[in-house]
């Protein structure tokens, strides 16, 4: 959703390494992490922050990592899994590399090496930096509007 | 069996029984245990406060307390409710108070007893932060802390609790060893 931005940030893991010098944490065993209706869960994630502590990108990295969010419209689920989910909150931006796979209910499914997937806007964008990598796509038809077929049943 | 012999063994018996009273009676009363009291401290200080140096003769640490008390046998001493400071470079100093504080002779350990709370100005090398924690083992010249206790450890943006924590006050490395929960706030737009 798009308030999910507004919300904080949880992180639950089994073991916690900061390094406040450089301004890096690192979580392992059973990580999760919560922000409005984002949820992820990894082997292991790292969060990266500013100098005001604030989270500039969280990476999480499992076999494989896992992030699924609510859509606004419809309130149908995305969920997107991958080893590398690469997660820019400021941005709203999951960054997803390795097997990656989104799946927007409702709307289609997207496969690829690497998958650019907008938090914010439910935006998908496929194919590797160098723009050689593939990306399979699966729309699936706008379901018919009920009403609208049974006249078109009549009219026949 | 005769008459006589009837009367020998209940006699027999009868002296078993009664030897047995009289050693009960006359057994050595159980003298209470010698009082143990606190270890013997060969002075006291009241109201006092210790600066300890390391080997460069810097300032390393600093306890404020009501009292103190030397042990005489390994020199250590015992602290009540002491407020400390451990030093840092550039200003980094760690500012806390505990319910009991231990220290050993030669000042490189010091087990901070009980409810510890613990808290850094923000300088130019770090940020505020504050601890709350128990039952700290606090090793003043390497500036590290260790507990087993949970930890809550609070930063402007942030609030980090965990079961176990060990603390590098030197590098800024901070561990914490399980059950880990991490919340970040959201950024306040400008």
């Amino acid at each position: 959703k798009k308030s999910d931005q507004e919300q904080p940030l949880d992180v639950y893991a089994n073991h916690f390494q900061a390094d406040q010098g450089k301004q890096t944490t690192v979580l392992s065993g059973s990580v999760k992490l919560t922000q409005g209706t984002i949820q992820g869960e990894a082997d292991k994630g790292t969060v990266h922050q500013d100098k005001n502590n604030q989270i500039q990108r969280v990476v999480l990295e499992g076999k494989p990592a896992r992030l699924q969010q609510q859509l606004d419209d419809g309130g149908g689920m995305m969920r997107a899994s991958a080893h590398t989910i690469d997660y820019a909150g400021e941005s709203a931006t999951a960054v997803l590399s390795g097997d990656a796979v989104v799946v927007q209910e409702g709307r289609g499914e997207f496969r690829g090496e690497r998958i650019v997937y907008n938090t914010a806007s439910g935006e998908v964008t496929g194919g590797s930096e160098s723009g050689s990598g593939r990306v399979h796509l699966k729309m699936l038809p706008k379901p018919k509007d009920p009403a609208k077929a049974a006249d078109a049943e009549t009219k026949k | 069996m005769d008459r006589r012999r009837l009367v020998t063994i209940g006699a027999v018996i009868l002296g078993a029984i009664a030897t047995q009273l009289l050693v009960w009676l006359i057994r050595p009363v159980d003298e209470p245990p010698p009082f143990v009291g606190p270890p013997r401290s060969d002075y006291t200080l009241a109201d006092f406060e210790l600066n300890a140096l390391d080997e460069q003769g810097r300032l390393a640490f600093t306890v404020t307390a009501p009292t103190l008390a030397r042990r005489n046998d390994d020199g250590s001493l015992w602290v009540e409710t002491p407020q400390f400071r451990l030093s840092g470079k550039d200003g980094d100093n760690w500012k806390g108070r505990s319910q009991t504080a231990w220290v050993t002779k030669d000042g490189t350990r010091m087990l901070l007893g009980g409810e510890v709370e613990m808290h850094r100005d923000t300088t130019d090398v770090a940020r505020y932060a504050r601890l709350e924690t128990r039952d700290v083992t606090a090793y003043p010249k390497d500036r590290k802390l260790e507990t087993q206790a949970p930890a809550t450890i609070t930063q402007p943006g942030s609030i980090l609790r965990g079961t176990g924590m060990k603390a590098d006050l030197e590098t800024h490395q901070l561990e914490l060893l399980a059950d880990v929960h991490a919340s970040f706030a959201r950024p306040r737009k400008p």
